[in-house]
């Protein structure tokens, strides 16, 4: 969240080190670089904590062994204990769910309403274009954070707020995006074409404009739930959002911070997983950006 | 003339701007069906309650209405008063701003120390191991949130190493200097991430021209190459870059402030969150989309100095 949602879109002037394309033998071969692959195998290895997390987690991450509190990690606790006694490796491996489906489902919100409007914001023009535009030069100025405050109070707290709160800040990235290069194809012929031939715009924008500008989005998606995630974290962090007994990781950091000279780890273990996503969902980002490049 | 144009035009549009920015506020808190007395009640209230608070803080009036006091309020620079302080948001906001303004111009001043080093050392030695290293910054700084950065820089730093404090704004510039440290470094890990990325993009464009060679050929090298030659046209599209991230940089700062104790608006905009202090919370939200955007323009004028080339529209 200390990132703005622009900054981290694909900077297309940024050189690729070894882009696919070099190594390449065929034009279209699709050969991933060994670095998307070990983000893809990060990002993977999260999804499978958080569908099997009832199979993996040794113990249920709500029950509370008052006499158990605050244990040191052993055989039978991995990462010991918290304050009231449950286990934290439990209630991280529940955090997965609750942080990727959160993220996830935000980042997908985010790229269908952002897409949608900067198709239609780049293909009509006009006064609609120009009201689009200026509504997310206003989003844009205030802080996400803040942002994200003033939705939730009104919405209240949970889950589907949060969900919501993100959308509405996180969709103009896409929007920007998707606008830009809707701008580019607006004039080429094979739309032109496509007008001539009385298409009307829905159908223009689904089946000529869409296939050629999606991939912005769809490559945008990986670096926006870098942002989502670590907004959820962060906001779990201050009490924000999905509220407790939930085992989300943002939170499990701040019931572990009163603990940090002692056990330092209850902290320390949900941050890791958090930025260990956020490195999987780089690589990942990465990659995408350069098999664009390449391709 | 055209500067002096240019700046009055980049004011008039920071108005209506913020004018926008105060409209959407007013929209999301006043036009949603959720009132602040259902907010701040909760479920066991009853309906009576429930309008009595509304009544009270004025939300039983028609929508127009509300609107046209509140932006009568705006325009006498009044932004309401504290549920939680009791206090006009103004006075409140006159005591935590400058610890937020300090903690961001530090921290802003650090990313320029941090970046610039280390993006020319990649820059000039390309696709060494040295270069190899600094790139894969970006690749964990950018999923480190600045809350748990913080929790982790406190606990080598002010528990483990005891060097520094872990909380507080410090007294007086040395105070200030030692206590913000941390908190700024937080932010710097993520905002040089972006940073490093662009600046050495840039370099590596200016070090491959024409001017760099015949520089060279002249005999400059080493240091009076890259401050002399290289860095002052390499900065301007990172400096581009810079109003874009002091949004994130402010967000980011906001956050931190929580982690390290800091009397500053952004922590305070948490306690005021938790109570529904719709006041103090539209305020602060107000009061850094304006300072984002006087920032904004700032930094083109900046620009537009800096770099003769560029156009003013």
């Amino acid at each position: 969240m200390g990132v703005p949602a622009g900054s981290l879109a694909p900077e297309p002037a940024v050189a690729a080190a070894g882009s696919w394309s070099a190594s390449d033998p065929g034009p279209h071969r699709f050969r991933p670089a060994p670095r998307f692959v070990v983000g893809l195998g990060i990002v993977g290895l999260y999804v499978v904590l958080a569908v099997l997390a009832p199979a993996l987690a040794p113990y249920d991450p709500l029950s509370q062994h008052i006499n158990d509190a605050l244990a040191s990690p052993s055989a039978s606790h991995l990462l010991g204990t918290d304050q009231l006694g449950r286990d934290v490796l439990s209630r991280i491996i529940y955090g997965a769910r609750v942080d990727l489906i959160a993220s996830v489902a935000a980042a997908f919100f985010a790229c269908v309403v952002g897409t949608a409007i900067g198709l239609v914001s780049g293909y009509t023009g006009g006064w609609i274009d120009v009201t689009l535009t200026r509504l997310m030069d206003i989003v844009q100025t205030i802080p996400s954070f803040t942002l994200l405050l003033v939705l939730l109070l009104v919405l209240g707290s949970g889950t589907g707020s949060l969900v919501i709160a993100l959308t509405v800040t996180h969709w103009i990235a896409y929007a920007r995006l998707i606008r830009g290069s809707v701008l580019v194809l607006r004039g080429q012929d094979f739309i032109s074409a496509a007008r001539l031939a009385g298409l009307r715009a829905p159908r223009i924008l689904l089946r000529h404009v869409l296939p050629n500008v999606g991939m912005q989005a769809v490559t945008y998606f990986a670096s926006n739930v870098i942002l989502a995630v670590t907004a959820i974290a962060s906001l779990g962090y201050l009490g924000i959002g999905i509220q407790p007994p939930t085992p989300e990781w943002g939170a499990l950091i701040n019931d572990g911070q009163d603990f940090l000279s002692t056990n330092w780890w209850l902290s320390v273990a949900p941050g890791v997983m958090v930025v260990v996503l956020g490195l999987g969902l780089a690589l990942v980002s990465d990659g995408f950006t350069e098999r664009r490049r390449g391709a | 003339m055209a500067r002096l144009r240019y700046v009055l035009k980049r004011l008039v549009y920071l108005i209506v701007s913020l004018w926008g920015v105060s409209l959407l506020l007013f929209l999301i808190l006043h036009a949603l069906p959720s009132t602040p007395g259902q907010l701040m009640l909760g479920e066991g209230s009853t309906p009576q309650q429930v309008a009595a608070v509304n009544h009270q803080l004025g939300y039983d009036r028609p929508l127009l209405q509300q609107y046209f006091s509140y932006c009568g309020e705006l325009l006498h620079g009044d932004l309401g008063t504290s549920y939680l302080f009791k206090r006009p948001v103004v006075e409140e906001l006159a005591v935590a701003l400058p610890v937020t303004l300090k903690l961001a111009f530090y921290a802003l001043v650090l990313d320029i120390v941090v970046t610039v080093p280390l993006a020319t050392l990649s820059a000039v030695r390309r696709n060494s191991f040295i270069d190899h290293a600094i790139r894969a910054i970006p690749l964990v700084g950018l999923g480190m949130p600045p809350f748990w950065t913080g929790t982790i820089l406190s606990v080598i730093f002010a528990i483990g190493l005891k060097i520094l404090p872990a909380g507080g704004a410090g007294h007086g510039i040395l105070g200030n200097l030692e206590s913000l440290f941390l908190p700024a470094l937080t932010q710097t890990i993520v905002a040089s991430s972006i940073l490093i990325r662009s600046l050495r993009q840039s370099i590596i464009e200016v070090l491959d021209s024409d001017y760099v060679m015949t520089a060279r050929a002249k005999g400059v090298h080493g240091y009076r190459l890259i401050i002399g030659h290289v860095l002052p046209n390499a900065a301007v599209p990172t400096l581009s870059l810079l109003s874009v991230l002091f949004a994130g940089l402010i967000g980011g700062v906001l956050i931190t402030e929580s982690v390290f104790a800091l009397p500053g608006i952004g922590a305070m905009v948490v306690q005021a969150f938790h109570v529904y202090d719709i006041p103090l919370v539209s305020g602060i939200t107000l009061v850094t989309a304006a300072l984002i955007l006087v920032m904004n323009l700032a930094l083109d004028v900046l620009f537009s100095i800096l770099d003769p080339r560029v156009v003013l529209r």
